[in-house]
C-alpha cells in the first residue's frame, strides 16, 4: 500500500464549528445587517450636519450676532458705532476755527464749546524708501493735558 | 424570501450583502467547510476560530469585489482562508512548537466529539502532517481531506495543475519518509482490516 491510498482510506475527523458558528454569525449580522446600528449612525451624522448648516445660515443672516459671539469668545474688542453730528444742523460760526492742518500747541488747543470731547487720537504719518505713505491713527485713552512749563 | 439550492447561487451572493436571508444561506453552506479546512491546517480550535472570523469579515467586506468569472464562490472563500492561514503561519513561525503541543490537547477534545472514527488513524494524520512544511500540508489537506480536485486546488492557490501534481507527489514522499516504517506498516494494517 502507498501513502496516498492510505490517506484516501483513512477515516478523517470531522471538525464541527459548534457554538462558534452562532457567535460569528451574530457578529457578522450585527456589523452588516443590524439596521438599528446603521440608523443610529446615520441619524447622528445627519443631525450634526443639519445643525451645522442651520448655525452657518444663521450666522450669515445675522452678522452682528456673529460679531458679538466673536467678540465674546476671542477678545474685548468693543463694537463702536459712530452717529455723526452734522455741524450744518447747528447755528455755529466756524470762521474762528482753523480749516487747515496746523501745528498743535498748548496755546491754540481749541475745542468746540457746545460738545464735550470724547476721545483724542494721535495721527502719525510714515514714509518708506519709495516715498509711500502710511497714516497711523492711534487712540489716546486719556485726554491730553497741557504741560506746565517752568 | 427563503433561499434554497434551486435558486441561482450567483443571485444569492449578489444579494448577500444586503439581504440577511441570502447571507444566512451562504454562511450555513460554506462556514462549516471553511472551518473544517482551517482546522485541518492549523490543528488548533482557537486559532481556527480567529482565522475563520477574519475570513468571513473580509469576505463580507469585499463581497462586491467578487466577480463571476472562472472561480466559483467557494474557491474565492478558500483562497481568502488560504491567504489568512499563510499570514498566520508567517506570524506564528516561532510558536510552531507551542502549536504542536496545543494540537495534542485539541486532538483529545475533538476525539471526544467524534467517537466514531479510528483514534490511531486520527493521530497518525495530525502528528505527522504537522511535521511537514506549510506548502506540503496545504496540498495534502486539500487533496485528501477536503477531497478537492486539482482544478479546484488550482483555483484556490493560483498554481497550475501540473505544478500541483508535482508538489503533491513530493509532499507525499516527504510524509512517507518521516513516518517510521513500523508505524506505517501498522497504519496500513489498520486500514486493511
Amino acid at each position: 500500500m502507498h501513502i496516498d491510498k492510505y490517506l484516501c482510506n483513512v477515516e478523517k475527523p470531522e471538525f464541527l464549528p459548534g457554538p462558534f458558528s452562532v457567535r460569528l454569525k451574530y457578529e457578522l449580522k450585527q456589523k452588516y445587517f443590524d439596521k438599528k446600528n446603521g440608523l443610529s449612525l446615520h441619524y447622528i451624522y445627519g443631525t450634526t450636519l443639519a445643525s451645522l448648516l442651520v448655525i452657518c445660515a444663521f450666522l450669515v443672516a445675522k452678522p452682528h450676532t456673529a460679531q458679538s459671539i466673536n467678540n465674546f469668545v476671542f477678545g474685548d474688542t468693543k463694537e463702536e458705532t459712530l452717529d455723526m453730528l452734522l455741524l450744518s444742523d447747528h447755528d455755529i460760526d466756524l470762521s474762528n476755527y482753523p480749516n487747515s492742518i496746523r501745528t498743535v500747541s498748548s496755546e491754540n488747543n481749541s475745542t468746540l464749546p457746545f460738545i464735550e470731547e470724547d476721545k483724542s487720537y494721535l495721527i502719525h504719518k510714515f514714509k518708506d524708501q519709495n516715498n509711500k505713505t502710511l497714516i497711523y491713527i492711534s487712540e489716546v485713552k486719556k485726554s491730553l493735558q497741557p504741560k506746565t512749563l517752568y | 424570501m427563503r433561499y434554497s439550492e434551486a435558486i441561482d447561487e450567483k443571485e444569492v451572493i449578489l444579494q448577500a450583502k444586503k439581504d440577511y436571508q441570502a447571507f444566512d444561506y451562504i454562511y450555513e453552506k460554506y462556514m462549516p467547510q471553511i472551518f473544517q479546512y482551517v482546522m485541518y491546517r492549523v490543528f488548533n480550535r482557537e486559532v481556527a476560530e480567529d482565522i475563520v472570523s477574519v475570513v468571513f469579515f473580509k469576505a463580507m467586506k469585499n463581497l462586491h469585489l467578487f466577480k463571476w468569472r472562472k472561480i466559483p464562490f467557494s474557491a474565492w472563500l478558500y483562497r481568502i482562508a488560504f491567504n489568512e492561514i499563510c499570514n498566520h503561519a508567517k506570524k506564528e513561525k516561532k510558536q510552531e512548537k507551542i502549536r504542536r503541543n496545543i494540537m495534542k490537547e485539541d486532538i483529545k477534545t475533538t476525539y471526544e466529539m467524534n467517537h466514531h472514527y479510528n483514534e490511531k488513524s486520527f493521530k497518525f494524520i495530525h502528528e505527522y502532517l504537522a511535521k511537514l512544511s506549510t506548502k506540503d500540508r496545504d496540498i495534502i489537506t486539500m487533496r485528501f481531506f477536503e477531497k478537492k480536485s486539482f482544478a479546484e486546488i488550482s483555483q484556490i492557490t493560483g498554481k497550475n495543475e501540473s505544478t500541483l501534481r508535482v508538489n503533491l507527489h513530493r509532499a507525499l514522499k516527504k510524509l512517507e519518509a518521516i513516518i517510521p516504517s513500523e508505524v506505517l506498516q501498522d497504519a496500513y494494517r489498520q486500514i486493511s482490516m
